[in-house]
């Protein structure tokens, strides 16, 4: 049987050859590094000025770098050929992730990763059924809700494109629901390093936090280190924590939605939860490890430190490039109004749990 | 065939990240950064 028959367009893009395919990603990705490097330019220009006693918004590279890609993703629309090159934001942000591993001890990244995963359970059971909840209050379609409780509780899109494939639900739902969860990661970036000021919280609670009521693992890592640097690294790890919950929730929801006869049955349970792991974390461990070990010294930690932050310059800019305000109005209000109750109610409950696990842990 | 397309790109990233993290610290581990003027 022939295959020329039936034309596939999708086969023939994946036979392109592989230096077309990266060449593909050329000119979205340089755009990330121009937003970035202006991002820490206007930052360098900013320190210039206030030395001359000339006013100029005193503002860090990372809220420069979100603001300058907001402005250029929403006031021109780009053209479709830097698409495929502004998706590598995520590699960038995980590459970042990995390489701040270095900063961490590995005796303390189980120490306040242990006590982040205790935190997790108890906000992931609380916020599965509030969510759950408001979904029936609002009368939401029932697989929707389960997106937005998924991705509310643990780690925003990642977790909902996991759950995508497990539980079948209507594709505007996803849709819907990773709108809902980004425009909400937007709000927390500005929310989020107000709140910690007015309340006078530390860079180790803000950053617990954080990485706890923040979605998406990209605006969990911004809004941390708005806060600071420290802050930062640890909203990082209390994400992490969380993240490594995906395959359960969503094995748990795929199993309940398959028992309905609404998506297809998980035969093997152990590689779901395999497949479903987000494999950065194991990166993330390992590279903590082997500094824990001394296998580098301090004046390569520091240079693993600062390439981490290099990476997270183009990470930053493409939250803020592919977040299209228009998109995400269009998606009607009872979702978002849905997502704003729940995460007020996760980011005051995550909040009570940092404020009483922190004074605990100082006695 | 993958039933969950989506795990192959999340895969690939996360892949990718790690295998670019490691071939980092070892350039920087040997010392090779700075010979090329980094």
């Amino acid at each position: 049987m022939s295959t020329r028959t039936i034309p596939l367009p999708l086969d023939t893009t994946q036979q392109r050859p592989i230096w077309r395919q990266l060449l593909a990603l050329a000119p979205g990705t340089a755009l990330l590094f121009a937003v970035g490097f202006a991002g820490k330019a206007l930052e360098s220009l900013g320190h210039l000025l206030r030395s001359r006693h000339i006013a100029f918004p005193q503002v860090e590279y990372v809220l420069w770098a979100i603001l300058l890609g907001l402005a250029l993703g929403n006031a021109v629309r780009l053209p479709a050929l830097f698409r495929p090159g502004l998706a590598t934001y995520e590699l960038w942000l995980k590459l970042g992730i990995v390489l701040v591993g270095a900063k961490f001890l590995f005796g303390d990244m189980l120490h306040l990763g242990g006590l982040s995963l205790i935190l997790v359970a108890i906000e992931l059971v609380l916020s599965l059924s509030v969510m759950t909840l408001l979904g029936r209050v609002f009368k939401l379609p029932p697989k929707l809700t389960t997106l937005l409780a998924i991705g509310s509780s643990i780690c925003g899109v990642t977790a909902i494109m996991a759950a995508q494939g497990a539980i079948d639900p209507e594709e505007r739902d996803t849709s819907t629901a990773i709108a809902a969860i980004l425009t909400l990661g937007a709000l927390a970036l500005f929310a989020f390093p107000a709140i910690g000021h007015a309340l006078h919280m530390g860079q180790q609670s803000y950053g617990l936090w954080t990485g706890l009521a923040v979605d998406n693992t990209a605006e969990a890592t911004v809004t941390g280190a708005l806060y600071g640097d420290e802050a930062g690294r640890i909203a990082i790890l209390a994400k992490t924590a969380r993240s490594s919950f995906i395959g359960f929730v969503v094995l748990g929801y795929a199993i309940y939605w398959a028992s309905r006869g609404q998506a297809r049955h998980v035969e093997h349970k152990a590689l779901f939860l395999w497949q479903k792991f987000p494999k950065f974390i194991l990166g993330f461990a390992a590279i903590s490890i082997l500094a824990t070990a001394g296998f580098f010294t301090h004046a390569q930690l520091t240079s693993l430190g600062n390439l981490s932050r290099w990476a997270f310059l183009p990470a930053f800019a493409g939250v803020g490039l592919r977040t299209n305000v228009r998109d995400l109005l269009d998606q009607g209000w009872r979702p978002i109004l849905v997502g704003v109750l729940g995460e007020v109610f996760l980011a005051t409950l995550t909040l009570a749990m940092v404020f009483f696990s922190t004074h605990g842990a100082a006695r | 065939m993958d039933p969950h397309p989506d795990t192959k790109l999340i895969f690939n990233a996360d892949a990718a990240a790690i295998l670019l993290a490691f071939i980092l610290g070892a350039l920087i581990r040997l010392n090779l950064l700075p010979r090329i003027g980094w």
